[in-house]
């Protein structure tokens, strides 16, 4: 390994490898964690994404050193961390809001991490200017946080966490108590940030769109564990498993005779073994058919697309009762509610089960 | 907007149903509370025979007991509050942080001092301190009794009076560390490199800084006043002295006393200032902000 000279410029942050290996955690009787094996490149941004309880914060805050590991190791950098305290690792870490520091400006709260390190003073204003400009809040550092927005305090918060040139920086749900337009341009800011800074993240979300909108890889995680990892477009196209398929997108299930070939127009299957097919709404359409499987019950606009939901006549036991369908909005004419209509597919299944 | 405003202004109406009546109460409480003090006060500075004089002040402090008394109890309320904060503060940050669960069991401890009365500790006290004399001249025991009734340093008396503390400052800094989301403060100062120690001192104090600061009041009011248990330990604290002279000279005792209530009101504002400028800066920035 070669030592390298920080500088006070922010950007100059070394970016770490981390590696969890087999990581468990119990709390009492319950766990949390079961084996969690996961590794970060150096510059990665990686997405912890899954329903709360599938222990994607507990793995976050273990790697922060607020939660010690039942077993298994955990290293940065091929260092184990896990014996080292929370203030020693060097790792940032941004949560999900209110975490300023109530009683100091914005200087101080940014400057925090640099004081508590006896930074000299002329380095910690020089790093101070250059980080606020890099969040986009010059000018801001008198305020106190309590003057400030969620989404500027939110912004200061990743200034203050980046002061102390992290090897890592974690990011818990940072954006889950803003509003929405907020949420979606701090959700770019943030991306252009990592890779001008070419920092290793780990971010935790419950948000399908935050995930896949920002990661380079995105894990969603199920009960204490990794159903699958893989960049956003591949978990999108071919999930692994009908967990990863339901929850990341939006998918209709379709029956179909076991093993046999997918067909081009779909009629609901009502006996005999199965297999269900996964298919996103866009892989779909339907067309007006006075003998149709189902009839049309709901448009969503949604600006471009419009969302189409048709119900399948009859009683279904397999797969989805309703059919959701994204056609451009421009021909959702065609296709008024009430209207009977059939089931074709245009695209690829994004994934097959025996069920 | 015009009409959520209206609203308000209504039930704001409705809240105070008599403005006159609550600034007779206001002022009937202020007659209870400052009448026997006046009182003490005409009395203290006129003399029947001699008129208007500040003799019996004078009398007081030139009294041979009197800087005696003042130092000892000067120095056991530096010690109390300074042992009193550094028990308390650390000891409800950890309860708050990692041992929620023992709160109402630290609470209902912390609570015991109110109710049992000042007599009963001191007896209480009292009885264990013998026994341990008992022991014989030399032994461990006898030893520990005797340092903690050191007459220089009365190492009991500062212990009891931490005791006699615990229910007012349990509850105020219960409650200021409520007002804070004191975890996800203490893990960003971590995560910023802060040990713990850093952490008490930069993060949480200044965030508690009211109700600490009411904690170290209360503190030194009962210090300056507790009379029971130091008279009964057999030391010359000042309300002891204070009781001693009023048999020879009671007027140069009632104006001691109103010397140390008047401290004790004093110190009352300073501290109500203190920590109207603790909740901090912040707030006036506020202001200043909005308009």
């Amino acid at each position: 390994m070669t030592l390298t000279a920080t500088t006070a410029h922010p950007r100059s942050t070394t970016a770490a490898r981390i590696e969890y290996t087999a990581v468990s955690k119990k709390f009492g009787d319950t766990t949390v964690l079961t084996g969690l094996d996961l590794t970060v490149e150096p510059g990665e941004f990686v997405a912890l994404l899954g329903p709360s309880g599938c222990g994607k914060s507990t793995a976050l805050r273990i790697l922060a050193g607020f939660e010690t590991a039942s077993s298994g190791t955990l290293t940065v950098d091929g260092r184990d961390v896990l014996r080292v305290p929370a203030h020693r690792r060097g790792i940032g870490m941004v949560s999900q809001s209110y975490s300023l520091f109530p009683n100091l400006s914005v200087a101080d709260n940014v400057s925090f991490g640099l004081v508590v390190r006896r930074e000299v003073k002329a380095r910690r204003v020089a790093k101070l200017t250059s980080l606020l400009d890099l969040v986009g809040l010059p000018g801001y550092a008198d305020r106190f946080p309590a003057q400030l927005s969620g989404g500027q305090q939110q912004r200061v918060a990743l200034a203050r966490a980046l002061a102390i040139e992290p090897r890592v920086l974690l990011l818990d749900e940072p954006l889950s108590a803003l509003d929405a337009k907020v949420r979606s341009s701090l959700r770019e800011e943030i991306r252009n940030l990592q890779l001008r800074l070419g920092i290793t993240m780990l971010f935790v979300t419950h948000d399908q769109d935050e995930a896949l909108a920002m990661a380079d890889r995105v894990a969603v995680m199920r009960g204490g564990g990794i159903e699958q990892i893989d960049q956003p477009g591949v978990l999108y196209d071919q999930p692994s498993t009908d967990f990863v398929a339901r929850f990341v997108g939006t998918t209709n299930q379709l029956a179909v005779a076991r093993g046999a070939a997918i067909p081009d127009l779909w009629v609901p299957l009502r006996e005999g073994d199965h297999d269900l097919l996964y298919v996103r709404p866009e892989s779909l359409m339907f067309e007006e058919y006075d003998r149709g499987c189902a009839h049309i019950v709901s448009h969503v606009y949604r600006g471009a697309t419009t969302r189409i939901t048709a119900k399948i006549d009859g009683s279904i036991s397999r797969g989805s009762s309703e059919i959701k369908v994204d056609v451009p909005s421009a021909s959702v004419t065609e296709l008024p509610i009430g209207i009977r209509v059939r089931v074709r597919l245009t695209g690829r299944p994004a994934l097959r089960v025996e069920a | 907007m015009v009409h959520v405003s209206r609203k308000t202004r209504a039930a704001r109406d409705v809240r105070v149903v008599a403005p006159g009546l609550s600034w007779a109460l206001i002022i009937l409480v202020a007659l209870y509370i400052a009448v026997p003090m006046l009182c003490a006060f005409a009395f203290s500075i006129y003399v029947p025979t001699a008129g208007f004089t500040f003799e019996p002040y004078l009398e007081s402090v030139r009294d041979p007991g009197f800087p005696g008394a003042l130092s000892l109890t000067l120095l056991i309320t530096v010690l109390t509050v300074v042992g009193l904060l550094a028990l308390m503060v650390p000891t409800m940050v950890y309860l708050h942080l990692r041992a929620p669960r023992w709160r109402p069991i630290i609470e209902i401890v912390c609570t015991i001092p109110l109710v049992v009365p000042s007599i009963a500790l001191a007896a209480g006290l009292v009885t264990v301190l013998r026994s341990m004399a008992g022991f014989g001249r030399g032994s461990l025991p006898a030893q520990v009794s005797q340092l903690l009734q050191n007459p220089d340093l009365p190492v009991v008396l500062v212990g009891s009076y931490i005791v006699l503390t615990l229910p007012f400052v349990f509850r105020s800094l219960d409650a200021g560390l409520r007002t804070i989301d004191l975890r996800t403060l203490v893990e960003s100062a971590h995560s910023l490199g802060a040990s713990g120690a850093t952490v008490l001192r930069r993060v949480i104090l200044p965030n508690i800084k009211g109700p600490v600061i009411f904690s170290a009041f209360f503190c030194i009011a009962l210090c300056l006043g507790e009379f029971t248990v130091a008279v009964t330990l057999g030391y010359r604290t000042l309300p002891v002295w204070l009781t001693q002279i009023a048999g020879s000279n009671f007027r140069a005792s009632i104006s001691m006393s109103l010397l140390i209530n008047a401290l004790t009101w004093a110190l009352l504002i300073a501290m109500t200032v203190l920590a109207g400028r603790a909740a901090p800066a912040r707030a006036r920035a506020l202001k200043g902000h909005e308009s």
